[in-house]
């Protein structure tokens, strides 16, 4: 297709995924709420609360907590734009990562107890999910033959020689969408909001918006575990795939409580690299005997 | 109605402060979130932090030591924002009116939109209290956008 | 006063097949070897003549004046050595430099070098006698003796050519050169009020020549000599201050580099017997077919190790915190402690010949990595901090030489040239909190943003260039890459668990520092005026880091690249997609920032207090503290035992390949 064509698809993506996260998460909220058996909010109820917030009058405390909570938007943003353009996905976890470190030390930039704590939690999380999926991405590359999303694109079966990853990466997800058992930077009945407690209405609104392009991107990145040649199949596979992952973390979310900081790092850093080093080891071996 | 401004009436967002109230009204704003009342399907949800809620719900009769900290969390709220005042304590002073070491009402300290009285104030009067409050920022929203229209 | 080389040769070097290089024509007219040649011994001179001129001047005027002077000269050579290489377009240059002509007086170099050389070891054997450690006087023994020997065998026997300037010497050189003379500028402010300034300076400008002639030097002698004087400049700038406490730390950095040292010379002596040369080109060369060519690889390896304090050497690098701030940005992170990693890269094709050894080396230098990080987190002193995160980044060098493929060498030659920068401006910022604001712990780095802002500012900028991909340290990137493409799964995955654990502790001490209110409402009274050197050599060094992340694209091109395709035959950085993101990313950042200023006004109306639960009270923020959580000791203990295992297989290696 002309190079034109794909560009607007890709900007079109582009502007259409935090609206299709927000969505995710409203049926998200609304799971939950069947699961404890209420009725929950409308689907659309993130967005609600995103204008909302947009329409709030500003307030802060000092200018450079505003502008780490920019630069935590746009480098998510850059990191999913990276994606959608196919390029490599260790620059893109880079991006990310630098992302995610904007967003502590804007939380640090403040005089304020809660988003200290809130901050030093959200360091140790970003110490416990962050070498499972540099590692996770890496076992993708290795496997797919290549660190380039859209050479990545064309490797097909990702999902049946590494499941394990995917596991580990499930893992990542429950960490990243602040769910139990490991949401311990936002823990709301210990501190509150943890490093987004001084952040209000315009302001709240763009970590909001940025952390809806963190979890595109993970939601990207569960989507190169398949592809097909035909389009129907390729997209409702990776929506599968999509569905399953925020299930699990779901089911797992609400099944269990939070638990300490010390055992998300320990959790997260024995199973999650362990799973990831034993499903390479099994395909190497695998591939050396000549089976796979 | 502008986007932002049906967002706000859909989505508010609910501190809670007890100040010396005997937790009865507490109680039962606590029963509103619970699966039986559900105020998750307004959109409502429990926000411990004063930068994030729309709307206040204050409860008991405001204590000497409560009115500093219930002014300084009325002040850290963003605008636009909604008072409610649950609960006769709330309202007048209840059972403790008139009494030395208590302001009267919560209106004697800050400004309040909406009165939900009751000793304790029953979980569907709460909820209506609430969609009371939202059905006001709706019509004040409409006046200014019909003061607008006239200029 | 002319000064000529008599003597010399160009070199066009036709190599076997396995090392292919680049052959390129340079003009008949000699003239520009000769500029070259000329450049190097004048950055090996101009310090040491500088040195001890500024020992001889007794007024602190004329000190500053000297080592002004100095500065500037050292700076300009090392361009313009740039300069003549890149213009010339030679990737090589090799010289013999034995004899020197100074206008008709013949110095003989080589003479006087083994005449020091000799002097140094039997100075050390008296610093042990004197203190009355058994082990320094013990290693210094074992390192005379073998080299006695070795000159009584050789005598007279010329090695050629004994100067090589590739541009592993050049980028060398421009961090040695640059970095060196920023710092000795900021020393003259620092050290003010020392009563031994003139010691101090000299050692410190004739620690520079040493370092330039270790790198220049292709005749392993000379090597090991300069590599020893950095060793002694190591020691008695550890040991300034002449506190007990100086004194111990001193005389373990003196045991541990004596050590490797020592492990140097019994690598010399069975290169001369394995392969009757000494110098390091032809042994390169070689191809390892000799018996014990792995030996030798594998002690010098090791004596890098020591120099470079990697675990389980690293104690002497903690004890050297206690040296003069100066000394800390100098030897122990921009320059003396790269001469480790330098010798690595230059070795680095023969530890190509044997491919546990690779692995062993990945090893030691992962495992140094994580190790650092993970104790990096439980410290509060600032250079505690610094110190365990340039051995961590040395690890990663370390890491780049055992994968030793083309893309880890320019990740690892990216990597030193950006972290010399990034980590001598962070030791100067603190140096200088520690004068203006007397405290070395980071918890009470609060308000540093009303008080210093310039030095705040400083110190920000040289974490985010350490930390912070749109800046320097992408290189990381590729050695990723590069290291998930080896095979070598257990360094891949400690990298990426000390990776996370380095952005947990450079983001805390960032958070310490940036937590401020809205205003700042300090008295003028604390608000102190920064000196004019320390704005001049701070912001230097800033402009540098923020100049060169703009530039990496030109870094990589004109620096490492001639220097990778030497050694590999082709440059695998050339790519121009690979860098354009990390550019963007530098805009987006600058963009966003300024945009961030430029809009948001703070206005009394929108600015609203802490939220405390509507409590209002005073309070100080405390951090966390994770020096509680494990044990220092304990964690040290583990990567110990571990580092020591693969170093002991690594010597189990060398003598089994020599054996067999």
């Amino acid at each position: 297709m002309d190079w034109w064509v794909l560009l607007l698809i890709q900007i079109a993506v582009i502007i259409a995924a935090p609206f299709a996260v927000a969505v995710l998460l409203g049926i998200d909220r609304i799971v939950t709420a069947r699961m404890q058996n209420r009725v929950g909010p409308p689907v659309w109820q993130t967005l609600y609360d995103f204008f909302k917030l947009v329409g709030k009058k500003p307030m802060l405390l000092n200018r450079p907590q505003v502008i780490f909570a920019m630069l935590y938007l746009t480098f998510s943003v850059f990191a999913f734009v990276l994606f959608v353009f196919g390029l490599d996905l260790i620059i893109i976890f880079f991006a990310s990562a630098a992302g995610s470190v904007f967003l502590v030390v804007g939380a640090f930039s403040v005089r304020s107890p809660y988003s200290h704590m809130g901050a030093n939690r959200e360091l140790l999380q970003i110490t416990a999910y962050e070498p499972v999926l540099l590692l996770a991405l890496l076992t993708i590359g290795i496997q797919g033959g290549s660190f380039v999303v859209t050479d990545l694109y064309k490797a097909g079966d990702l999902i049946l020689t590494l499941p394990l990853v995917f596991v580990a990466l499930i893992v990542v997800l429950v960490i990243k969408t602040q769910k139990s058992p490991y949401d311990v930077a936002t823990a709301h009945q210990e501190i509150v909001s943890g490093p987004y407690v001084e952040y209000s209405g315009p302001y709240l609104a763009m970590t909001k918006l940025g952390h809806w392009f963190e979890l595109a991107l993970i939601f990207g990145i569960f989507t190169l575990f398949f592809n097909s040649d035909n389009l129907l199949v390729s997209a409702l596979v990776k929506l599968l795939l999509i569905a399953v992952a925020l299930l699990v973390a779901q089911i797992v979310d609400n099944a269990t409580a939070r638990l300490t900081k010390e055992r998300m790092i320990k959790f997260t850093a024995s199973f999650g690299i362990i799973a990831i080093v034993a499903n390479y080891t099994v395909i190497y071996i695998l591939q050396s005997a000549g089976v796979i | 109605m502008t986007l932002i401004e049906k967002s706000r009436v859909k989505s508010p967002w609910v501190l809670h402060f007890d100040t010396g109230s005997c937790n009865g009204c507490d109680i039962e704003i606590l029963a509103c979130l619970t699966p039986k009342y559900d105020v998750e399907r307004f959109g409502i949800l429990n926000k411990g932090n004063p930068k994030h809620a729309d709307v206040l719900l204050v409860t008991g009769p405001v204590s000497k030591r409560a009115k500093e900290r219930l002014k300084r969390l009325y002040e850290q709220m963003p605008s636009p924002k909604m008072v409610i005042a649950c609960g006769t304590c709330a309202c007048t002073g209840g059972v403790f009116h008139n009494c030395y070491n208590i302001e009267q009402g919560v209106d004697k300290v800050i400004p309040v939109d909406v009165y939900v009285p009751g000793c304790a104030a029953k979980p569907e009067a709460i909820i209506d209290g609430v969609i009371e409050a939202l059905t006001k920022l709706q019509k004040l929203q409409e006046e200014s956008h019909r003061k607008k229209e006239v200029k | 006063m002319s000064i000529s080389l008599s003597e010399f040769e160009i070199t066009f070097n036709n190599r076997k097949v396995w090392r292919a290089r680049v052959i390129k024509k340079i003009a008949e007219d000699h003239s520009i070897a000769m500029d070259a040649g000329l450049l190097a011994l004048l950055l090996v001179l101009v310090p040491v003549i500088m040195g001890f001129l500024s020992l001889a001047a007794r007024k602190i005027s004329v000190q500053k004046v000297v080592v002004g002077v100095t500065a500037a000269a050292m700076i300009i050579l090392s361009l313009a050595l740039f300069w003549e290489m890149y213009s010339s377009g030679t990737t090589e240059l090799a010289f013999d430099a034995d004899e020197i002509d100074v206008s008709g007086l013949v110095v003989p170099a080589a003479l006087l070098i083994t005449v020091l050389d000799f002097a140094l070891m039997l100075y050390f054997m008296y610093i042990g006698v004197r203190w009355k450690n058994a082990v320094v006087v013990a290693f210094a023994v074992l390192q005379l003796v073998p080299l006695a020997v070795l000159e009584y065998l050789e005598f007279g026997h010329a090695i050629s050519p004994s100067i090589v300037i590739d541009y592993l010497s050049v980028i060398m050189a421009l961090v040695i050169s640059i970095v060196g003379s920023i710092i000795i500028v900021y020393s003259l402010k620092y050290m003010e009020a020392d009563k031994r300034q003139a010691r101090f300076h000299s050692i410190m400008i004739l620690f520079l020549g040493a370092m330039n002639g270790a790198v220049f030097s292709n005749n392993i002698l000379w090597l090991f000599f300069f590599w020893e004087v950095t060793t002694l400049c190591c020691f008695l700038l550890i040991g300034h201050e002449r506190t007990k406490e100086a004194n111990e730390s001193a005389l373990r950095a003196l045991v541990y580099t004596l050590g490797g040292g020592v492990a140097f010379a019994f690598a010399i002596v069975l290169i001369w017997l394995q392969m009757d040369t000494l110098s390091l080109e032809e042994v390169l060369d070689s191809g390892g077919v000799a018996a014990w060519s792995i030996a030798p690889v594998a002690l010098m390896a090791l004596a890098a190790f020591t120099k470079s304090a990697q675990v389980p050497f690293q104690s002497w690098l903690l004890g050297a915190m206690v040296a003069p701030t100066p000394v800390s940005a100098l030897l122990h992170s921009s320059t003396m402690v790269k001469l480790g990693v330098y010798l690595l890269l230059r070795i680095s094709p023969a530890i190509a010949w044997e491919t546990s050894l690779m692995w062993l080396v990945a090893s030691v230098g992962a495992i140094s990595f994580l190790a650092t990080s993970i104790l990096a987190v439980m410290q509060t002193n600032a250079k505690r901090v610094l110190a365990y995160s340039t051995i961590g980044n040395l690890g990663l060098i370390v890491m780049c030489v055992g994968i030793n493929t083309s893309f880890a060498i320019s990740a690892a030659l990216v990597l030193l040239i950006f972290h010399a920068i990034s980590k001598a401006l962070l030791f100067m910022t603190v140096g200088v909190v520690k004068h203006e604001a007397h405290t070395l712990n980071i918890e009470d780095m609060e308000n540093l943003r009303c008080r210093l802002p310039f030095v705040a500012g400083a110190m920000l900028i040289g974490i985010f260039t350490i930390m912070l991909p749109p800046f320097g340290m992408f290189a990381g990137k590729w050695l990723i890459v590069e290291a998930a493409g080896s095979g070598f799964p257990v360094v891949l995955i400690l990298l990426a668990i000390g990776s996370a654990v380095t952005a947990l502790y450079y983001a805390k001490w960032m958070g310490r520092v940036m937590s401020v209110g809205a205003t700042c409402e300090l008295p003028d009274a604390i608000r102190s005026k920064l000196s004019g050197i320390y704005k001049l050599t701070l912001g230097a060094l800033v402009a540098c880091a923020v100049a060169l992340s703009l530039l990496v694209f030109q870094v990589v091109q004109y620096l490492v690249n001639p220097y990778v395709a030497l050694v590999f035959g082709e440059a695998p950085l050339g790519d121009f997609d690979l860098i354009i993101p990390l550019i963007v990313m530098l805009f987006i950042f600058g963009g966003v920032v300024l945009l961030t200023v430029l809009l948001v006004r703070i206005r009394p109306e929108i600015v609203s207090t802490a939220y405390l639960g509507g409590e209002n009270f005073d309070y100080t923020l405390a951090g966390a503290y994770y020096d509680k959580r494990v044990p220092d000791a304990g964690v040290t203990y583990i990567f110990n035992f571990a580092a020591t295992v693969v170093i002991v297989a690594m010597m189990m290696i060398a003598i089994l390949t020599g054996v067999l």
